[in-house]
């Protein structure tokens, strides 16, 4: 560690411990994810793997930047751009209210930075609030792409284990293993509605089936009729038919009519009615941002 | 394909000696390479007293011409046989017979499924276009049993370069200088260097470009690594066919080599060794039960290593390990507890102890430039799907 200055330890990712460093020669602030290597009957970590070879191509500014790889004998170390906080450190600190303005600029560079993850055939698949990286400047970033994986290539199923439960779509929920985009924007919907309300989440389930009858009890059961299809999945399992009775001004008061449309849009049971991130970033809510943005 | 295209194509093939100068030239050279090598045996091939059917779909073409017809033959159990026999008939055609026999129409079809080279003779009824694609036929003169030809459909290819590359295996070089050198480009960090004795940190930085659309790698399933020199393509304006002689297996393998190691100087593995690591590589794959997908990957990155020099004979086995433990944990989906079990699998697989490969794990990721999800555009892919 030669060219980096440890800092201070930042917290413990899911395959390693993360410093705050600083870069000896030109001062530039980074955060060092530490891989041992040392456990070698498994090698590398798949995480690190997808890791490095997914945010190898993925140059945004709103997905964090891989700056280098460091490798030695033992340990392998992945340099990152440093940002200050992530989102639930943010609604910690922000004391129970976050303006209009900030929520629609987070929920814009958070579809702006999954729609070009999704352009580049990129599924994040385990979007939340600590995955978000939010720098000094309010710029949002997507981090940890441990989970990620490409699309688009012929395979028979993907992993049903992905998304953390709270941010996980019934689809997934129901053990579906062809997947698409719309796995992330279910839960960019579900980050919209916290971001809205300062760190509530939308549904806190403590089990599979209790966040699906928190999803249901909001949004409806679905049937054969609203999702064609729903009963053939694999963990398939019948529900209380709860009616659809979402009451978005009460579940996200802050939020104006084009914010409960555009939330209402991203959270639907069933994935191929859901808007994708491309086509979110069109909608009616963010007319005023880019209004201003091109004035 | 055009279905159009095909049928036509289809039809022009069963009247082969089209272009008769070529025909003849073909036959020559089977009866003069077979001629003198003795005959035996009046084993025919065709049966054609009980099994004619006429080919509706053809013969509704054109019913001016004569319709060709389809022979199958119930108890053929081995290709060997078969290639035994079309020796033989070969050794009792003389040139003035065939000069008669190429004049009627040509009556008998036989259809040998490309992958089932070895095992079988595939009986066909009708001529359809699926049953024919993909395969190589044989015609047989019916009267004198004697083999007039044998020809593959292959799907028409409307890029031109492509048909350009299979038509013509021979001419020009193999390797555009892009090519090389987008492959010399592609160096491997002595593993030793990696992992060996070296505590100082190395950066990778230099490897942290996007690289999308960056390469595209050989593609050692065309017809050229694969048939070698035996194959003499006759290209006409609506259709090509290759002609592909009977050539013992480890004679081409030698060929095939040969050729492979003209074309790649640099590369230290011969085609066949590279085969038979992938065969390996797909065991493994089947063994654990991993997606195709994951094996299409796996081999892309083998291939990269090979064509990059990475790999010599001492390091095969490891390299091809890595390959595919590296495109299981990007593209598998695993869960982390069942890692190991797929390392024992390897280790089974590729007859080396998980710590002599595992060190070359990191070393291969940084030689193919951490590149591992990119989309695969060539027909890796649309072969396997």
């Amino acid at each position: 560690m030669h060219k980096y200055e440890k800092i201070e330890k930042i917290g413990e990712g899911t395959y390693g411990t993360v410093f705050k460093a600083k870069n000896r020669e030109t001062g530039e602030v980074v955060a060092l994810k530490r891989v041992q290597l040392d456990d070698d009957d498994e090698g590398v970590p798949s995480s690190a793997l997808r890791e490095i070879c997914i945010l190898k191509e993925l140059k945004h500014r709103n997905v964090v930047r891989l700056h280098d790889v460091l490798h030695s004998e033992r340990k392998m170390t992945l340099v990152f751009e440093y940002c200050e906080q992530d989102l639930k450190k943010y609604f910690d600190s922000c004391g129970g209210d976050i303006d209009d303005a900030t929520v629609q600029s987070f929920m814009y560079q958070l579809l702006k930075g999954l729609g070009f993850c999704h352009q580049q055939n990129i599924l994040h698949r385990d979007l939340k609030p600590q995955n978000l990286l939010i720098n000094k400047n309010g710029e949002l970033k997507l981090a940890d792409f441990g989970l990620a994986r490409s699309f688009g290539i012929p395979v028979r199923c993907y992993s049903a284990e992905v998304v953390t439960l709270w941010y996980r779509p019934p689809d997934v929920l129901f053990g579906a293993k062809l997947y698409t985009t719309t796995i992330d924007t279910w839960s960019a919907g579900c980050i919209f509605a916290e971001i809205s309300n300062a760190g509530v989440p939308l549904f806190p389930g403590n089990d599979v089936d209790d966040q699906l009858k928190r999803i249901f009890k909001v949004l409806g059961t679905p049937s054969e009729r609203t999702w064609p299809g729903v009963s053939k999945l694999p963990d398939y399992k019948i529900f209380p038919n709860y009616p659809a009775n979402a009451n978005w001004p009460h579940i996200v008061p802050k939020l104006n009519t084009s914010g409960h449309d555009l939330l209402r849009c991203l959270v639907i049971s069933n994935p191929t009615e859901r808007l994708t991130a491309e086509a979110a970033l069109q909608h009616a809510y963010f007319n005023d941002l880019m209004s201003s943005k091109s004035s | 394909m055009d279905e159009h295209t095909e049928r036509a194509a289809l039809f022009y093939l069963a009247y082969i000696p089209l272009d008769l100068n070529s025909a003849e030239e073909l036959i020559k050279e089977y009866s003069s390479d077979q001629m003198h090598s003795g005959a035996s045996g009046n084993a025919s091939v065709c049966d054609n007293k009980n099994n004619h059917h006429d080919s509706e779909e053809i013969g509704n073409m054109d019913p001016s011409l004569p319709q060709p017809r389809v022979l199958y033959k119930r108890s053929l159990s081995t290709i060997d046989k078969t290639s035994e026999n079309s020796n033989c008939l070969i050794r009792r055609s003389s040139l003035s017979s065939i000069a008669e026999t190429i004049l009627p129409p040509v009556q008998a079809l036989y259809c040998v499924r490309r992958s089932q080279l070895r095992n079988r003779v595939e009986k066909i009824k009708y001529i359809t276009n699926k049953s024919l694609r993909k395969s190589r036929a044989f015609l047989v003169e019916p009267s004198h049993h004697t083999l007039l030809a044998v020809f593959s459909v292959i799907p028409y290819v409307k890029d031109g370069n492509k048909s350009k590359s299979q038509g013509s295996p021979s001419k020009g070089p193999l390797l555009s200088h892009t090519r090389l050198e987008q492959l010399e480009n592609l160096t491997l960090p002595e593993p030793t260097q990696v992992v060996g004795h070296s505590k100082e940190e190395v950066s990778y930085n230099a490897l942290l470009h996007p690289s999308f659309n960056d390469l595209a790698p050989v593609n050692l399933n065309s017809p050229q690594w694969t048939c070698g020199k035996h194959r003499r393509v006759l290209r006409f304006n609506s259709y090509i066919v290759s002609i592909v002689d009977y050539t013992k297996p480890s004679e081409l393998k030698r060929d095939l080599n040969l050729k492979f190691k003209k074309c790649y100087p640099q590369v230290c593995l011969t085609l066949s060794k590279l085969r038979s690591l992938e065969k390996q590589m797909m065991r493994s794959v089947k063994a654990f039960g991993l997606q195709p997908a994951v094996l299409t990957y796996a081999k892309y990155y083998f291939e990269r290593l090979v064509f990059s020099c990475a790999i010599n004979k001492a390091n095969r086995h490891h390299l091809a390990a890595v390959c595919l433990l590296l495109s299981a944990k990007v593209h598998g989906d695993l869960k982390t507890e069942v890692v190991p079990e797929l390392i024992s699998i390897l280790e089974h697989y590729f007859k080396a102890n998980c710590s002599a490969f595992l060190p070359y794990e990191f070393a291969a990721f940084a030689a193919l430039k951490f590149s591992l999800i990119f989309p695969i555009r060539n027909r890796h892919l649309s072969d396997e799907s």
